[in-house]
């Protein structure tokens, strides 16, 4: 087996705590994580609020959100430890080398420019591509996330598509540099399930297609479980168990991952509907000014 | 077409963004005043306008809300928020308000010490809780659930769902559940209504809605819910794809 291509070891995160009534304090919220992860491989990160998996995420990009300090281990991307590289250094490679994919496109695109430009500009200033080279892959990436029109839909701006158009414009986005690490956080978590199934379906070939390494991270363990090639569980800032997809889903060996595999699954017995409703709903008809009609 | 809830038992209404699940909650709040039909609760017909219903109406008909946070006044402990509504609907006063506080934290599991907590003080499960208390103490006949458990992680969230139906038990109160999500649907639900683009285009008990033969929409919507087993994705576009195909 060849060396890993992104390879974390030990990482520990510190966070600045404000407690009423006592003086702040440091805490550790990521107790020494590691794992590997290999080209065009997908390592899923699952966890419930305040597991760690965004500040992981997030840490693959050397980069702590505000009051977050990164206080131990490494991080290897492409043969080099990017904890131990300059500001400068940095810059360079987040968004050229390493990019991101955030739960929410609307709150991450600029409303006043147009797409296109959006997804091109981090490869062109990274000097990855020229305008017109970055545009082509642009709209080659469009075009393999299943958007409509891609040759087209480039210059419209971010209102002007749906959500999961949007959440896959930002794929393109993190895409076009030929990024060595992608991070995708939560990205489908916004969106309808009947969108979201096209999305991720469009993410899985995006990323096969374009081998690169992407961290996958969600709460939802049955969507990681269709895009994944090992999943790592986390709680509380500590790795619970990390193994294969197949293994974690179907020979899970920790309780909490067991209950996360169980999860939704309570068993109701439904009643049978009484001869007096509490509530009758009649022909129901809301207008909303010209827009929008409900009817029930 | 028309739905119904039943005493005791739990409406789950299912639709995505943009289908008119919340608007129908509000219309029946009173709310967002509805042009046509008709509202009957408790054998009689509500006035559209919440603002002209009387005490009774309001008491009897109670909400819980997807945001526990925005729910509850953060400079109110947990005690005042609770003994609001004994006041208002109940005027209950002094050692027999604290009486009835203290039994609605037990009823929702939480223990002694909570009354004097604030909201910013406790987790989003607990938050959530204290919303219910707060529906509960009403004694109300409907509780309308609008995402209740959306903003809370999935074991949470389980928790919450084991309580509602609990509660349900012993109080005999109905449920009219709002939510996208249908792992939540089959946790909770006597009934379903479908809802797209502002109708309900399916409704019925929770094994009819949930059996074949099904319209195209609700097909769409059972068949893309992920499912924790592997090639689950592929799987699923493989069948469309051959299904447009065939088309």
């Amino acid at each position: 087996m060849t060396e890993a291509f992104v390879k974390v070891r030990d990482l520990k995160i510190g966070a600045t705590v404000y407690p009423p009534g006592e003086k702040p304090h440091d805490i550790e919220i990521v107790h020494g994580v590691s794992f590997d992860l290999q080209k065009g491989k997908v390592l899923g990160l699952i966890g419930e609020s305040g597991a760690g998996k965004s500040t992981i995420g997030l840490a693959s990009m050397a980069y702590g959100r505000g009051g977050v300090e990164l206080t131990g281990g490494e991080v290897w991307v492409n043969g080099r430890d990017i904890l131990k590289t300059s500001k400068g250094d940095l810059r360079a490679l987040r968004g050229g080398e390493v990019t991101y994919v955030s739960q929410s496109a609307a709150a991450s695109f600029n409303p006043a420019k147009q797409i296109l430009e959006q997804v091109t500009e981090a490869a062109i200033r990274h000097g990855k591509f020229t305008k017109a080279e970055a545009e082509a892959r642009a709209i080659v990436l469009f075009e393999k996330l299943g958007l409509p029109e891609p040759e087209r839909i480039g210059r419209r701006y971010p209102h002007q598509v749906s959500g999961g158009q949007l959440q896959r414009c930002m794929t393109a986005l993190a895409l076009c540099p030929e990024p060595d690490l992608v991070v995708f956080d939560e990205p489908t978590t916004a969106l309808d399930v009947t969108t979201q199934i096209d999305v991720l379906m469009a993410i899985k070939e995006a990323i096969r297609d374009t081998g690169v390494a992407a961290l996958y991270i969600t709460h939802d363990l049955a969507v990681v479980a269709q895009v994944s090639d090992d999943i790592m569980v986390l709680k509380m800032g500590e790795m619970v168990e990390y193994g294969s997809v197949d293994q974690i889903i179907n020979a899970p060996q920790e309780e909490y991952t067991r209950a996360l595999v169980s999860v939704r699954s309570i068993d109701h017995e439904e009643k049978q509907p009484t001869s007096e409703p509490v509530l009758i709903c009649e022909n129901l008809r809301e207008h909303n000014g010209a827009l929008q009609r409900h009817e029930v | 077409m028309n739905v119904e809830v039943h005493p005791g038992q739990t409406l789950a209404v299912v639709g995505e963004s943009g289908s008119g699940k919340s608007t129908l909650a509000r219309v029946i709040t009173g709310l967002l005043p509805q042009r046509e039909g008709r509202v009957h609760f408790a054998g009689r017909d509500l006035n559209p306008v919440m603002r002209t219903r009387p005490r009774e109406d309001l008491r009897e008909l109670q909400m819980i809300y997807q945001m526990a946070d925005t729910a509850m006044n953060p400079r109110q402990t947990v005690g005042t928020i609770i003994g609001r509504p004994l006041e208002f609907y109940f005027g209950l006063r002094g050692a027999e308000k604290q009486k009835r506080i203290q039994e609605l934290l037990d009823e929702i599991e939480l223990g002694k010490g909570f009354q004097d907590r604030y909201p910013a003080e406790l987790s989003g499960g607990q938050k959530q809780r204290v919303c219910i208390a707060r529906a509960l103490a009403a004694k109300p006949k409907l509780i309308i659930c609008d995402e209740v458990t959306s903003a809370l992680d999935p074991l949470v969230a389980d928790g919450i769902l084991k309580l509602l139906l609990d509660l349900q038990k012993i109080e005999n109160v109905a449920y009219l559940f709002i939510t996208h999500d249908l792992a939540t649907v089959r946790a909770i639900a006597d009934s379903i209504a479908v809802m797209y683009q502002g109708e309900v285009v399916r409704y019925g008990t929770k094994t009819e809605v949930l059996s074949p033969p099904f319209d195209d929409y609700t097909d769409l919507l059972l068949s893309s819910v992920p499912e924790m087993k592997l090639g689950w994705l592929e799987d699923v576009i493989a069948n469309r794809k051959m299904e447009s195909a065939g088309n």
